[in-house]
């Protein structure tokens, strides 16, 4: 393999040796492969994605810290952009760094933050991306997306390609429309919606919080959401072909399709509901310790 | 004159308690849970492949994992059944804030599981507090659902320990608490501290 940008791959050290004189912008353009992969590391502040029909990736790096470090390594297979604070705390809103960057449509994305925000748009390679407060903004096509906070929101649009979506949050949401073939989503408190064309997997779960999907289920579809005190509700889109099985040890189960739940026990408030809809074939599991399962087709 | 019984009671078996002997003693888990949290714990190693090393960090790095894994296995060794998790000793630290999930004596959870979740909870303690206030607040918050939700599920595992539906609603919560600690640490490391 060739490497062309070698010879570029000295790091870039752009801490301001002169005392703090206001934001510093960092321009840098290097030409790699279509398939690139581009890994960006930033504190707080933001990550702005944006493809275009060029082998070429392109920073421009605005740093309000004199104390922020921008390392920027690159080969034509892998180019590597990271803001490191040396001194760690990331609590002084005035201390932003924000960075644009222009990358080949087929690369693949490597993106974290503690709290800048992450935003994508027309990427078509893999992407990770990884948030502590930050929020995410992307898009999906073919290839699998993953994204990733604590506090923050998540957004995913899909352009109804057969991508795999995973979204895993704790307090924010994940809100995830457009998509077809699989997703999976986690999340504790917060929560999730999402719509799935043509659904093969989607595996849901969350603590306390709530999950609302929409799909429509291919033949042999498989679904898993599983709730501990939290809400689930699945709305499929008809016709509705599948086979039901709900459990749940002391929460309640809301059927629109008619047959419904029975008791587990005399002694215990569990419940279970097993059932054929339509010719069956794709099967749906839900369960919950003491949460609200909804099942419906509207 | 009152008769006494004594001696083996020949009487009918209660159905109730023949059905519960029906009952499987063990649960397989639906998925093997081991793979994924050793691949969160060292870093990630599929996405760190590319990454450039820095031997300096990555030795003391380890020489603190291993010696918070060493004492951790040290103190649970001492007692007496290896199988089964004991109350979680949690080392004084400047911030007393983080209070990790405590699975209940009917988790199931292994020594092994238990000492990896420390493992990846003394990497995040590190990176806690250079966290924003509010993010710090919902952590909190949100390892207290954790438990909740932790304490929840084994009461019920009490009533009905069995249960393949709890067991995984368990293995669930204890993914989440992972879960909010490796982002953490993952994302504070930056790309080149990373190991």
């Amino acid at each position: 393999m060739t490497i062309r940008n070698l010879v570029l791959s000295a790091a870039i050290l752009a801490a301001a040796a002169a005392p703090a004189a206001g934001a510093e912008t960092i321009t840098k353009k290097v030409t790699v492969a279509p398939d690139v992969t581009v890994e960006v590391s930033n504190v707080q502040g933001s990550v702005e994605v944006t493809a275009w029909d060029r082998n070429e990736v392109q920073l421009v790096a605005e740093l309000e810290s004199n104390k922020d470090e921008l390392e920027f390594e690159a080969t034509e297979r892998m180019v590597r952009i990271e803001v490191d604070r040396p001194h760690g705390k990331y609590h002084d809103d005035e201390d932003d760094a924000y960075l644009t960057l222009h990358v080949p449509r087929g690369a693949r994305l490597i993106v974290d933050t503690v709290s800048a925000t992450i935003n994508v748009s027309g990427v078509r390679g893999e992407q990770n991306l990884q948030t502590v407060s930050g929020e995410v903004e992307t898009q999906s096509f073919d290839a699998p997306v993953s994204a990733t906070a604590v506090s923050g929101e998540i957004a995913i649009a899909g352009n109804g390609g057969k991508a795999v979506v995973t979204t895993e949050n704790v307090s924010g949401s994940a809100m995830v429309s457009g998509i077809r073939g699989s997703y999976q989503g986690e999340v504790v408190s917060g929560e999730i919606r999402a719509s799935i064309a043509k659904a093969e997997r989607i595996e849901a779960s969350t603590v306390s919080g709530e999950i609302d999907i929409s799909a429509d289920l291919a033949p042999a579809a498989r679904v898993e959401m599983e709730s501990v005190s939290g809400t689930v509700s699945l709305k499929i889109k008809p016709p509705v072909n599948a086979d039901f099985d709900i459990e749940s040890f002391s929460g309640s189960i809301e059927n629109c399709f008619g047959p419904k739940p029975r008791d587990t026990s005399k002694y215990t408030p569990g419940s279970e509901l097993n059932f054929t809809q339509g010719s069956g074939g794709a099967r749906v599991e839900i369960q919950t310790l003491s949460g609200e399962i909804s099942i419906c087709d509207r | 004159m009152n008769t006494i019984p004594f001696g083996p009671r020949n009487e009918p078996p209660d159905p109730l308690l023949a059905k519960a002997a029906e009952l499987p003693k063990d649960v397989v888990p639906a998925r093997d849970l081991w793979t994924s949290i050793a691949a969160r714990i060292a870093g990630e190693p599929q996405r760190a492949r590319s990454r450039s090393f820095r031997w300096p960090a990555a030795l003391a790095a380890g020489f603190l994992v291993a010696s918070v894994s060493a004492l951790l296995t040290w103190g649970l060794m001492r007692d007496s059944d290896p199988t089964m998790q004991k109350p979680v000793v949690i080392a004084e630290t400047p911030d007393a804030a983080i209070v990790p999930v405590n699975y209940g004596a009917n988790s199931g959870l292994t020594v092994k599981e238990i000492v990896a979740r420390d493992e990846l909870l003394a990497r995040f303690r590190e990176k806690f507090n250079e966290l924003r206030p509010e993010t710090r607040v919902a952590i909190q918050k949100n390892l207290a659902i954790i438990q909740t939700a932790a304490n929840e599920i084994d009461a019920a595992l009490a009533k009905d320990p069995a249960s393949g539906m709890l067991k995984s609603l368990l293995i669930g919560a204890y993914k989440q608490e992972l879960q909010l600690y490796s982002t953490v640490v993952t994302s504070s490391d930056g790309l080149t501290r990373r190991t």
